[in-house]
């Protein structure tokens, strides 16, 4: 069973709280995950999406100094490596968000995205479809073979 | 077949090239959209998405700025009859994340990363429910084939 360490990137945009709000925006504009994770040493404290920078940057009383955790969203809502996907999709259920830090005893070890989960998930379920039908082309054919068979040693007795 | 229609998005809400970015911005937050079409004369020419004007941000003032120097002329506009499986494979393999759905001259619906996402998930459901009914209806068949030939199924049957 897949689970999200499998799918997970460790590579996440990531600043500390103190950072600002500048510094978050140029570190979304360089990766392609569209949020940053608020970090104190390695355990995650928030986390920044694109409308947040927007709403900061549109604000009168925003500023591009402000500390990223001013904007940031707390508590996070996040996935553990060893969480099964069917899991992770109830999550995005409930949720609705577009992407999930991925967290190990408080530890921040990677990110992933919605997209990344359906994917795998879609797929998994293309493979074990296409095993399912195999399996039951094989049953059905052995039947059938078995059915064939009864009904020919049945005539066959029937003219002897 | 699915087809665009069924996935698109039909609040699709457009600007000019001329539009700022805090402008752009303010529509963006304001009607809760990801992304904006830009057109010229209700003909698509581009699309801003949030990320553009983040990154068009850091390079001057937003009030100023016009969105023609941020915008992405990376989409496809497609028909409200293409297929998902179309759309799908241009998400896949060409890197296309944003499609406008037009009808004749009008622009009636968006199709974003997120309907697409959204539309898989639906299909990968279908798709499980549609398998479980398949293994629950041949495992009612291979349990009377097995009943049927068994000492008391004989007897029954004859």
């Amino acid at each position: 069973m897949a689970t999200i360490s499998g799918i997970m990137s460790a590579d996440v945009p990531k600043l500390k709280r103190d950072a600002s709000v500048s510094d978050a925006a140029k570190l979304m504009a360089n990766k392609p995950y569209g949020c940053v994770v608020v970090v104190d040493g390695n355990k995650p404290l928030g986390i920044i999406t694109e409308s947040d920078i927007l709403k900061n940057l549109i604000s009168r009383k925003g500023s591009s100094r402000d500390k990223a955790e001013k904007i940031m969203s707390s508590p996070i809502t996040s996935l553990s490596p060893g969480d099964k996907l069917e899991k992770a999709s109830k999550i995005i259920d409930t949720k609705h968000f577009r992407r999930y830090p991925v967290v190990d005893n408080g530890i921040l070890v990677g990110i992933v995205t919605e997209n990344s989960i359906v994917d795998t998930i879609n797929n998994n379920i293309k493979f074990h479809r296409n095993l399912q039908n195999t399996v039951l082309v094989i049953f059905v054919v052995f039947e059938l073979q078995v059915y064939c068979n009864l009904f020919c040693l049945g005539a066959g007795y029937d003219k002897g | 077949m699915i087809k665009a229609k069924a996935i698109m998005t039909e609040n699709v809400v457009k600007i000019s090239e001329a539009t700022t970015l805090e402008e752009a911005a303010k529509i963006m937050l304001g009607k809760r959209v990801r992304s904006l079409l830009v057109v010229r004369q209700e003909t698509p020419i581009a699309i801003v998405s949030k990320s553009g004007i983040i990154r068009g941000s850091l390079n001057g003032n937003m009030g100023k700025v016009k969105i023609k120097s941020v915008m992405d002329k990376n989409f496809m506009v497609v028909s409200p009859e293409a297929s998902y499986s179309m759309i799908l494979k241009k998400l896949r393999e060409d890197g296309i994340k944003r499609f406008p759905v037009v009808e004749g001259d009008t622009i009636v619906g968006i199709i974003t990363e997120t309907d697409i996402v959204d539309a898989t998930r639906d299909f990968t459901r279908f798709h499980q429910i549609m398998q479980e009914v398949i293994l629950a209806i041949f495992g009612l068949f291979t349990a009377f084939f097995l009943f049927f030939f068994s000492p008391l199924g004989q007897s029954i049957f004859g």
